[in-house]
């Protein structure tokens, strides 16, 4: 009997100990990502919610000619031109067809903004930032440049931030643009 | 020129820098107290590239109207600020301190006073000092004792100047009383006007909403007739039955018959309530429309602007230039009291600069040259305004200089491969004039940052045709130029044509339609693979648009034989673009394609029609070249691999090693193969083992600089020919002549350094 309070008080102890934490360590933004998660060709991506403006089913999509593959065009987003980029031609993936499951992920910071083409949605979710890994040895590549971290259960977490701030999505061709005075 | 009207002007002016400088002010010392307080992360870079940008604009503000104090010392701040970028530079409260000292002393300035405290020169040689142990004693700002009174005096009089800049009285613009008006930001009245501008798209929507309804009423009246055909039909048949069960049935009457007469009643009720609709939408839709360009042209009315603001900049430029080039000129302005829209005022700042630049560059002969000749020692440039019918007005810039040498132009257009011999041959002198237009035409044999690279007049003429307009050129060799730009006075309405092309859709901008054609495809003569067509007398080129972009042209099996074609025209150039069918000609709200697609080959931007479909407006320049390069003939837009197919290998030279990574990594994106080496003596040493097809050097440089190197280069019988281009961060005169003087073939100021233009110029050279 004295034994069984025993066992009983130390799990007690314990829930108190579990109850008494601090919820920041718990629950809270501290040390979580909110994210959004979504599919890309048969692997599953998350980008951070805090670059993602919305996420926009397009009607009509605008192929442009003389534009990099990876532009997969303009669409009309509330009365502005929003372009389009597909990742997967930089992760080497199948580039599929279009289809009405089609999203566009709206990402946004400063002047910066376009969609990243989706393949389909899952929604949000919170990851907690120490559960991240390092880059798998199969991500190689551009991937690996744009990448925050890989989840325990494989979920690429990508990098709006440096996905937004990359020079080299921004399409400028060469024309002939005037010398600006210094 | 009125020198009254002018004065008015400068105060106008004052009003705007002052408004615009005190925002500057604002933000930069904000900025400053923002960053003391946090600690050193991401953030922080944000803060200072943000009080960077803003000491960099009020640099830019102060020097365009003529305050040279405060653009010196923003000057010193710019180059602070970019060393605390650069986080070599921590901000201690004592640089806080004395950057702060420093902008209560520019606000001053700005406020119209015209000395500063005595010590302020002290402090900001004192920041010099912190981010720069060894300061340059030869500029200026570094002289602490310097008198302070107005403008460095050394920087007036060195050459005759028509720019009345220095009678600025900032005291005066202080008390003046602006009845009855409200000062408004341009950028908030633009963002109006771009309102309004949206506001067009109502008119489109309910133009389309028209339409749909008629095509209703068309439906129903199709459904009207057959019904009523149907129910002397039915009735008759009804009463076949009828017959048979007329014993049963003693009531006959109120039965189907009626039903079927109410049907066609209402049928017929609905069918008139659908016309009144229709009528009343195509009256609502006219009163829009009428409101809507009454709107459009008071607002942009708002934003029209006297071309004496533009007057003021040219002149001024035109003062420094003159100085630079050690060449006496004078500017004059004619019409400044006629008003433009800003916007088109706006479009034509870049191509006016450039006109003045070639006029002080290469049209006006050296003092020394017009002295023999029996001119007037100081050249002579008139840029005039002048009011044409139907909105349009008339820029002209005009000098008294040496001409256009036809014979050079023509010779610049074989070597760029515009022209053959042959070809070159053949024409008259306004025809070879129009080749001034051209890309890559120049008659300059040096290239500076100043002219030469035949891009000037290219830009020019596109950037006016842009907006609707015509250029026009005559000169006489030996007493001058006139240039002349014919521009719509408001920025019109863009409208544009709609075209299929494959299975996609463009929109081709009216203004550069010549004609829509339509002729059977044995009209279409082979040349050397290059196929034309005769238009207006004359052969053309003609490539079929979905070839040019690319995209898969899918003929239909009806028009075989028949081809339908747009001659499309830029800079005098006329082409032939191949089609499936033209759509309609409509007005077009034009849409950028957004930041991530900052500019696209071919595509000038988006038009949204009134269904909300997004359609790609077409570049008729940037098409010209791509068809060019698609007909096979030369191509000067494709650097690298040339004709033969071989890569062209270029030495980089440069000490910096960001710079050098920089360059390295630019030149083998364009497709060259590239070297590198540290400094002169590194270059030449290499340059003795392998074979380079070009030099981009640096000039300040150890051991052995760019113009050592270039001597070096030159002077050696196995490179004698090698093109030399050098990059540097100093625009100076001298060093422009030393440069020439040691045989280099091109000049690139750093700071004017994007990569078009260092990829244009080595194209060129190549």
């Amino acid at each position: 009997m004295n034994t069984a309070s025993h066992t009983d008080q130390s799990i007690l102890d314990a829930r108190a100990r579990e109850l008494a934490r601090p919820i920041s360590r718990r629950t809270s933004a501290e040390g979580q990502l909110a994210v959004v998660e979504f599919q890309l060709a048969h692997e599953c991506y998350a980008i951070e919610s805090r670059f993602v403006a919305e996420v926009f089913p397009f009607g009509d999509i605008t192929p442009l000619p003389s534009t990099p593959a990876f532009v997969v065009g303009i669409v009309n987003f509330r009365g502005r031109v929003l372009s389009v980029i597909d990742l997967k031609f930089f992760f080497q993936l199948p580039m599929k067809g279009l289809n009405d499951r089609n999203r566009a992920i709206v990402l946004r910071s400063g002047n910066m903004e376009f969609g990243v083409l989706v393949d389909a949605m899952h929604g949000t979710r919170r990851i907690a930032q120490e559960t991240l890994q390092e880059a798998l040895p199969t991500l190689s590549g551009i991937r690996e440049k744009y990448l925050k971290g890989v989840t325990p259960d494989g979920v690429v977490v990508l990098d709006g931030g440096k996905l937004l701030a990359d020079d080299a999505l921004v399409v400028r061709d060469r024309t002939n643009k005037g010398e600006r005075e210094p | 020129m009125a020198q009254a009207n002018d004065n008015a002007v400068l105060k106008s002016i004052m009003v705007t820098f002052k408004a615009e400088a005190e925002e500057h002010l604002l933000a930069i010392s904000e900025g400053l107290t923002e960053l003391r307080r946090m600690p050193p992360s991401g953030a922080r870079a944000e803060v200072v590239e943000r009080i960077y940008r803003d000491t960099h604009s009020l640099k830019g503000a102060a020097r365009s109207v003529g305050l040279e104090m405060i653009e010196a010392i923003c000057q010193t701040l710019e180059d602070v600020f970019a060393a605390v970028k650069n986080t070599e530079l921590p901000v201690s409260d004592g640089l806080s301190a004395a950057v702060q000292t420093v902008l209560e002393e520019v606000r001053r300035l700005v406020e119209g006073r015209k000395t500063m405290a005595a010590n302020t020169w002290e402090i900001v040689a004192a920041l010099k000092a912190a981010i720069d142990p060894q300061p340059e004693t030869a500029t200026p700002i570094s002289e602490p004792d310097a008198p302070v009174s107005g403008p460095p005096s050394s920087q007036t009089g060195a050459a005759p100047s028509a720019a009345a800049v220095e009678a600025a009285e900032p005291d005066e613009t202080s008390h003046e009383p602006l009845a009855d008006t409200v000062r408004v930001p341009v950028a908030r009245l633009e963002a109006l006007l771009r309102l309004v501008e949206e506001l067009l798209r109502i008119e489109l929507m309910s133009t389309q909403r028209s339409a749909e309804t008629a095509t209703l009423l068309e439906m129903h009246g199709a459904w009207t007739k057959r019904w009523n055909g149907l129910v002397p039909a039915i009735v008759s048949s009804g009463r076949d039955l009828d017959t048979t069960s007329a014993e049963v049935k003693p009531e006959p009457a109120s039965g189907p018959e009626e039903c079927l007469a109410d049907a066609g009643r209402e049928l017929s009720a609905f069918h008139s309530a659908l016309k009144g609709f229709s009528t009343r939408l195509d009256v609502d839709r006219r009163w829009t429309s009428s409101i809507l360009d009454h709107l459009l042209a008071s607002a942009k009315e708002v934003l029209m602007l006297q071309f004496s603001v533009m007057g003021q900049m040219l002149t001024r430029m035109a003062a420094e230039l003159s100085r630079a080039e050690c060449k006496p000129v004078a500017l004059t302005v004619h019409g400044t009291h006629i008003k433009i829209e800003k916007r088109v005022l706006d479009e034509m700042n870049d191509p006016l600069i450039h006109l003045i630049r070639n006029c002080v560059g290469h049209g006006i002969e050296p003092a020394e040259v017009r002295r023999r000749l029996g001119k007037p020692e100081c050249g002579a440039i008139k840029v005039s305004l002048s009011q044409k019918d139907g909105n349009k007005v008339e820029i002209c810039v005009e000098d008294d200089g040496a001409g256009i040498d036809c014979a050079r132009v023509k010779a610049s257009a074989i070597k760029s491969g515009l022209l053959d011999a042959a070809e070159a041959g053949n024409l008259d002198d306004g025809e070879i004039l129009s080749l001034i237009f051209r890309s890559g035409v120049s008659t300059s044999q040096i290239i500076t940052s100043l002219s030469g690279r035949g891009l000037g007049l290219a830009i020019v003429s596109e950037k006016v045709e842009k907006l609707g307009g015509r250029v026009r050129v005559d000169s006489t060799p030996g007493q001058g130029t006139r240039i002349r730009l014919l521009l719509p006075a408001t920025l019109a309405t863009f409208r544009g044509t709609l075209v299929r092309a494959g299975d996609r859709s463009f929109v081709m901008p009216t203004d550069s339609v010549a004609k829509a054609i339509r002729f059977s495809a044995d009209q279409i003569h082979s040349v050397e693979s290059r196929e034309t067509i005769a238009f207006a007398g004359r052969a053309i080129s003609f490539v079929k648009l979905a070839d040019v972009l690319g995209i898969p042209d899918r003929q239909t099996g009806e028009n075989k034989g028949q081809v339908t074609a747009l001659v499309v025209h830029s800079a005098g150039r006329y082409i032939g673009l191949g089609i499936s069918e033209v759509l309609g000609e409509q007005e077009i709200l034009v849409r950028s394609l957004g930041p991530q697609l900052a500019s696209v080959t071919n595509i000038s931007g988006a038009a949204m029609l009134g269904s909300g479909a997004l359609v790609p407006i077409l570049n008729v320049a940037d098409l010209m070249r791509s068809a060019s390069a698609f007909c096979g003939a030369p191509r000067p837009a494709d650097p690298a691999p040339d004709a033969s197919g071989e890569v062209k290998s270029l030495l980089v030279v440069e000490d910096s090693v960001t710079s050098r990574v920089l360059l390295k990594s630019i030149l083998q994106a364009a497709g060259y193969e590239v070297t590198t080496a540290v400094d002169g003596m590194d270059a030449f040493t290499t340059m003795r083992t392998t074979r380079f097809d070009l030099v981009v050097s640096d000039v300040e440089m150890p051991r052995m600089n760019g113009f050592e190197l270039t001597t070096r280069i030159r002077q050696d019988a196995a490179f004698k020919e090698m093109p030399v281009v050098l990059v540097t961060a100093r625009e100076s005169r001298e060093d422009k002549e030393r440069g020439i003087e040691c045989g280099a073939n091109a000049y690139i100021v750093k700071s004017s350094f994007d990569q078009t233009n260092l990829l244009s110029v080595i194209e060129g050279l190549l």
